[in-house]
């Protein structure tokens, strides 16, 4: 009796698998055709030099492009710009981000009214903010330097965006404006989480309200807060939007960044091959970035236990 | 549990029938603004449709850019017998388009209006069939008539043409004292100098002048890394008798010149209207022609340099209509020549109405059509006997601020000559791309102009070699 009734539920699962996976069938090879297939021949094109425009031939050139990235001073300038925007941009995220998600979780009143307005930014495209800073940053119509000049903080224009290094910053800013309610969000829920009675227990050994924050709080929320961090590395180091629609990469190649370069490798000289191989550098250096956070997103037990596992296997 | 599966497979199935569908589906992109020649309605209306991939024989395909205006109502007295499907596409996504169109294998297109370096460019890619010469092709422009052209094959018929004029604010000008417009490219800079005034009223030539409160600049540039800035310095560096690249089209030889003498020289002369005259805004590396035009409408600006629509288009209703005119532009070392800019027609290789396609080719580009088209949209036809036309109209009518437009423009276009770093065919927007890079990091401060224009060269030269430039086929 044992035996059938298992007998039958196995043959039950099995149509029933069928019947899911021919359902899903159509998904997957969506899936396959608009995402394992430009990945797969991405990849190979970045070994071959391929020009969409002036050769419709494919030879391979084995690691070229790969070994001429790293020698191209545009390439090299896009990394350091990518990198130094990401960095930037992630520390402000954060101390912005937890500042804001400690004032809302402290008051008592207006706590919607102020995660609503913290949230707006969010609301608005890369581009249109993109566009709204370009002119609040016009040096001769931009009311930022209007209001510094009025108010006497300034005696002249300040070139926010044909300035090399002050286009960078507020480059970094203006992505920051845009992105800190997301952190804000995920940080304050995460604090919101942490019961009473954990921080009540502090509060009676005695802990100040900075203490609280750094050795109980932070401690507990260490692991949304990598995942936020995660969540953002991965979308800053893309950058694009804002850039082009704020300097364009200028003032001469200042602000280029790495998707903005792969962007006029692949579609000013459409050499195909180059900006691949330039996607997977790219790509390679997110997957590198991204395990490092993986692997600080767990505690220093786990982690002890992750090395005793390996070195035990 | 039936009933969930039921839908379940429905979805499922519909998922697979819109893949199926997408797949089998055209690749052209859908029309814009799209129209039947003659009527001016738009393409889907009456018996109208949008083009396919493979030409159908049903109309002719002509992809344009949107920019150009009401190319749709250009044939509102009949010239052409057919049909036409108008595809337009913003400028910068016009080359791309194209190149996915026709080089990907789907040739959709028929004809295209292109830009100034685009007859060249695909001509020397192999996707536009030579054209026969206008019967009346002197009447073009000489500097037209060579920037679609590769040797004696005509890949182009230009429709319109496009010249840099010397704008000046003529109530700036009285008060400045002065009566006429810079003759030489030095008054030029003396002038910019003089018409540079600060929140006190002190003149840039004056003692007390205060570089940190500018009320009104001398001159600006627009300084944007797109490809607007190696076009403009085109403009002053002609004039000097420097250029990018000297072509030897006997010989198919070529030199890069941009790091000669007289050619840094005028950008460091450029460089030095702002950093040391204080004749321009700060921010002008980084306008793009919004902001350039939006500075000069809003009387920041005395004096500049611009493309014609910018008259008849932007100043009127502006806070300086009725203050502007428009000069010929001044005169260099050597002349005043400056790159011509401007669209032609040209036909694709691919059309599988080749002959019908040269018929309209023709027909769009023919004297009464450019008059037309001129009239429509306010631009300037690339042709002296319509340019000599319009200037006795403007006379008969009194209307002197119109003459004295045209006949600048005429007087540019008769001296003006082919965009060297833009007809550089398939390296065209690499080597603008290139250009525009150096050049707005000279003026942004980051690098001198002697340096700059070495590194330029030695880049130059090799997306020039790389395309195989002067050689391409070979």
């Amino acid at each position: 009796m044992k035996y059938s009734v298992a007998k039958v539920t196995t043959g039950y699962k099995k149509k029933d698998q069928l019947f899911g996976f021919a359902l899903t069938l159509p998904a997957i090879i969506l899936l396959f055709l608009l995402f394992v297939f430009p990945v797969c021949y991405s990849l190979v094109l970045s070994f071959t030099d391929y020009n969409f425009v002036m050769s419709t031939e494919l030879n391979f050139v084995g690691f070229k492009n790969y070994i001429d990235a790293f020698k191209n001073s545009a390439f090299q300038n896009s990394l350091r710009v990518t990198v130094l925007i990401s960095v930037g941009a992630l520390f402000c995220e954060f101390v912005f981000g937890i500042m804001l998600s400690a004032f809302v979780l402290h008051i008592t009143r207006g706590k919607n009214f102020f995660k609503t307005v913290f949230l707006i930014p969010m609301m608005m495209a890369p581009t249109v903010a993109g566009l709204l800073f370009r002119f609040i940053l016009n040096d001769e119509f931009g009311i930022l330097n209007y209001m510094l000049k009025n108010l006497g903080i300034v005696s002249h224009n300040i070139p926010w965006l044909t300035n090399a290094n002050l286009a960078l910053v507020s480059i970094i800013i203006i992505d920051s404006w845009a992105t800190i309610p997301l952190i804000f969000l995920l940080l304050f829920t995460a604090l919101s989480d942490i019961p009473d009675t954990t921080l009540e227990a502090g509060r009676i050994d005695g802990a100040s309200s900075l203490q609280i924050f750094f050795q109980i709080q932070l401690p507990i929320i260490r692991r949304s807060a990598l995942l936020a961090l995660f969540i953002r590395f991965m979308d800053v180091f893309r950058i694009y939007d804002s850039i082009y629609v704020l300097t364009k990469g200028g003032p001469g190649t200042a602000t280029e960044s790495l998707s903005l370069l792969i962007y006029r490798v692949n579609w000013m000289k459409y050499q195909l091959g180059s900006a691949s191989s330039m996607s997977y550098i790219m790509m390679f250096f997110m997957f590198v970035v991204a395990l490092v956070i993986q692997y600080y997103s767990n505690d220093k037990d786990e982690r002890r236990n992750l090395w005793k596992r390996r070195k035990q296997a | 549990m039936k009933s969930q599966k039921k839908l379940a497979a429905v979805l499922a199935l519909l998922l697979a029938l819109s893949m199926l569908v997408a797949c089998t589906q055209s690749s052209t992109p859908p029309a814009d603004g799209g129209t039947e020649a003659g009527t001016g309605e738009p393409a889907g209306s009456g018996d109208s449709e949008a083009p396919s991939a493979e030409p159908s024989g049903d109309g002719l395909n002509v992809v344009f850019n949107t920019g150009l205006g009401a190319l749709a109502t250009w044939d509102d007295n009949g010239f052409y017998d057919g049909k036409v499907n108008w595809l337009g596409y913003p400028e910068n996504e016009l080359d791309t388009k194209i190149k996915l169109e026709m080089i990907s294998g789907s040739k959709g297109f028929d004809l295209g209006i292109t830009q100034a370096s685009g007859a060249k460019q695909y001509g020397a890619l192999g996707l536009l069939d030579a054209l026969e010469p206008l019967d009346d092709w002197d009447d073009v422009f000489e500097g037209n008539r060579m920037q679609h052209s590769i040797g004696d094959d005509i890949y182009g018929y230009p429709i319109l043409a496009d010249i840099n004029l010397l704008y000046y604010n003529r109530e700036y000008f009285e008060d400045a004292g002065y009566d006429a417009p810079p003759a030489t490219w030095d008054e030029y800079r003396e002038y910019a100098k003089h018409l540079t005034i600060d929140a006190n009223g002190v003149r840039g030539d004056e003692e007390g002048f205060d570089p940190s409160n500018i009320q009104v600049y001398g001159t600006m540039f627009k300084g944007v890394a797109g490809n607007a800035n190696p076009w403009e310095l085109a403009v002053y560096a002609y004039a000097n008798g420097a250029s990018y690249i000297e072509k030897d089209f006997d010989n198919l030889t070529y030199e890069v010149t941009c790091n000669q003498p007289n050619f840094v020289d005028t950008l460091q002369w450029l460089y030095d209207l702002y950093d040391v005259d204080k004749s321009m805004p700060q921010g002008f590396v980084n306008y793009d022609y919004n902001e350039f035009e939006a500075m000069a409408t809003e009387g920041n600006v005395a004096m500049w340099i611009n493309w014609p629509s910018m008259y008849l288009g932007r100043v009127p209703g502006s806070k300086v209509d009725g203050q502007i005119a428009i000069a010929e532009l001044p005169q260099g070392t050597l002349n005043n020549a400056s790159p011509i800019g401007g669209w032609s027609i040209g036909v694709y290789k691919a059309s599988s109405q080749l002959e019908e396609a040269h018929r309209f080719a023709k027909i769009f580009a023919s004297q009464d059509s450019n008059r037309e088209y001129a009239k429509i949209n306010g631009a300037t036809p690339p042709r002296t006997s319509l340019l000599e036309e319009m200037i006795a109209d403007a006379e008969a009518a009194g209307e002197d601020d119109l003459v004295q437009y045209y006949r600048a423009i005429l007087a540019n276009l008769t001296t003006g000559r082919e965009m060297d770093l833009a007809q550089t065919n398939t390296a065209a927007e690499d080597s603008q791309k290139a250009a525009a890079t150096k050049i707005n990091a000279v003026l942004a401060g980051q690098i001198g102009a002697q340096q700059a224009m070495d590194e330029l060269k030695a880049e130059l030269e090799e997306i020039l070699e790389a395309n195989n430039y002067m050689h391409e086929g070979e």
